[in-house]
């Protein structure tokens, strides 16, 4: 097919400022968004109101979407566990034997801790959890790792909790709107946790990559004390984080650091709770009225 | 059809006015297309194709004068509130491709399938390399897993002839009178 015309107005007056209306309009529109983009840089809470609220509209809805795609999984997995049974359940079992006695110290450990702790009338945390919820979408298809889940300020949930399955660490509350929230997820390149490796206590930054696999680096250079298969938790520095949750589990050491997968497996994700931050960020400083500003 | 407006009477100008609802076709199918990021799926990897930004393309090829490069910024908008995106991302990257594409169908001489199918392949390639550009500017730099993002972007360019179709048939239906 022959390109067709409107590419040359010709001599009516009238479409050469049509056209030149529309490049001022099409630059003016580019300026525009590089403007919105750069304010909502500065500020990611700018436009959350919008979002909250087509988020609030959408995630009862979803929700109920989900269950019939949450009860197939677990059917496929049901079916999934027969395949090579037998020999898993010998895995499991030899595992288990070699854990009892570890289970047994773990047990006189978490005595002597207590006595000890009660030697010392050290307070143990109060309750943290304040809601759990559904979660409800992972916004699968951007360069953004987020996730939807259906409790919001009606719940009590608001910006900058922590969020945690069972399994272990899922992310932090960014947005929170009436009925819906939206979650940082630790595999998202914007997220920072804090984190300890169990086996020696060295802290370590965990990083998303927005991809399915973790980026840990250690704070110490010369070294890189990862080996596969370790266990890295929360360290409670920073205080959004509480401490000891599981984060990450190390694949792969690379030149630099490690690669580790969740610990709380994304796809596995049903419910999850809402905590309270470790210790939540100081008050902001009032700033001094300027003088002259303050007329009414 | 063709009465002046200062003639029609009240409800006559409401069925005209009314009679433009095709023009926003266009843009309702990429919104629709937007809430596909609203499906009750949790990955560990991202796997939804960028199906707003394939609708986009679709259009342009088939009805530039639809799609008109300002159009990019309240769609984009629209898409970056849908999507969790930082709001402002496709609102920019989206009108600079309409107007890079404007461009291009100026230089052309004949136009195809084949050849609107690798217009879209650039168009793709260019906003996802934006996109991931601009997020690695706004999270300050961090290790960011650039084969997912191409396994994606491989995944939508791939998408497009299916996508065309579907706006194809639209069209078909309620776009040509």
């Amino acid at each position: 097919m022959a390109q067709s015309g409107r590419r040359r107005p010709g001599f009516s007056r009238r479409a050469q400022f049509g056209l030149f209306i529309g490049y001022v309009l099409s630059i003016a529109s580019v300026i525009a968004g590089a403007l919105i983009l750069l304010f909502s840089r500065a500020d990611p809470q700018h436009f959350a109101v919008a979002r909250t609220t087509v988020a609030d509209v959408a995630a009862p809805i979803l929700s109920v979407l989900r269950s019939p795609i949450v009860g197939t999984e677990r059917a496929m997995s049901a079916v999934a566990d027969y395949f090579g049974a037998i020999d898993r359940n010998r895995r499991l079992e030899a595992e288990l034997t070699a854990a009892r006695p570890r289970l047994v110290k773990a047990q006189l450990l978490e005595r002597e801790n207590k006595r000890l702790r009660d030697l010392l009338s050290l307070a143990e945390p109060n309750e943290r959890r304040i809601a759990a919820a559904r979660i409800v979408t992972s916004a699968p298809g951007s360069v953004v790792r987020t996730a939807l889940i259906a409790a919001g300020a009606r719940q009590g949930v608001a910006v900058g909790q922590p969020v945690r399955a069972p399994a272990g660490l899922v992310g932090r509350v960014i947005e929170a709107g009436q009925g819906s929230a939206r979650v940082l997820m630790i595999q998202d390149s914007a997220s920072r946790v804090p984190a300890t490796l169990v086996r020696d206590g060295t802290p370590a930054l965990v990083t998303g990559t927005n991809g399915a696999y973790l980026d840990v680096r250690t704070v110490i250079t010369d070294r890189n004390p990862f080996r596969a298969g370790d266990l890295l938790v929360t360290s409670g520095a920073g205080g959004v984080f509480p401490p000891d949750v599981p984060v990450a589990v190390i694949v792969e050491r690379t030149q630099e650091g490690a690669i580790a997968r969740p610990a709380a497996r994304p796809e596995r994700l049903d419910h999850v709770l809402i905590e309270r931050p470790y210790a939540p960020p100081p008050p902001k400083p009032v700033p001094p009225p300027a003088p002259g500003n303050t007329a009414p | 059809m063709n009465i002046p407006w200062q003639q029609m009477g009240g409800g006559e100008r409401v069925l005209y006015i009314a009679a433009g609802w095709r023009r926003f076709l266009p843009a309702a199918s990429i919104l629709i297309a937007g809430l596909a990021h609203f499906a009750p799926i949790v990955a560990s990897l991202p796997v939804m194709p960028d199906l707003p930004l394939l609708f986009l393309l679709a259009w342009r090829a088939y009805r530039p004068e639809l799609v008109p490069a300002w159009a990019g910024l309240p769609l984009g908008l629209a898409i970056d509130v849908l999507s969790g995106y930082p709001v402002g991302l496709s609102g920019t990257l989206w009108p600079l491709m309409l107007m890079a594409h404007d461009v291009i169908d100026r230089r052309l001489v004949m136009r195809d399938a084949r050849s609107d199918g690798l217009i879209a392949a650039l168009g793709i390639l260019a906003v996802h390399l934006g996109q991931m550009g601009v997020l690695e500017w706004i999270s300050d730099g961090t290790a960011f897993s650039h084969a997912s993002s191409l396994v994606l972007i491989g995944l939508t360019i791939l998408l497009f002839p299916l996508v065309a179709r579907i706006s194809a048939r639209i069209e078909r239906q309620w776009l040509i009178a």
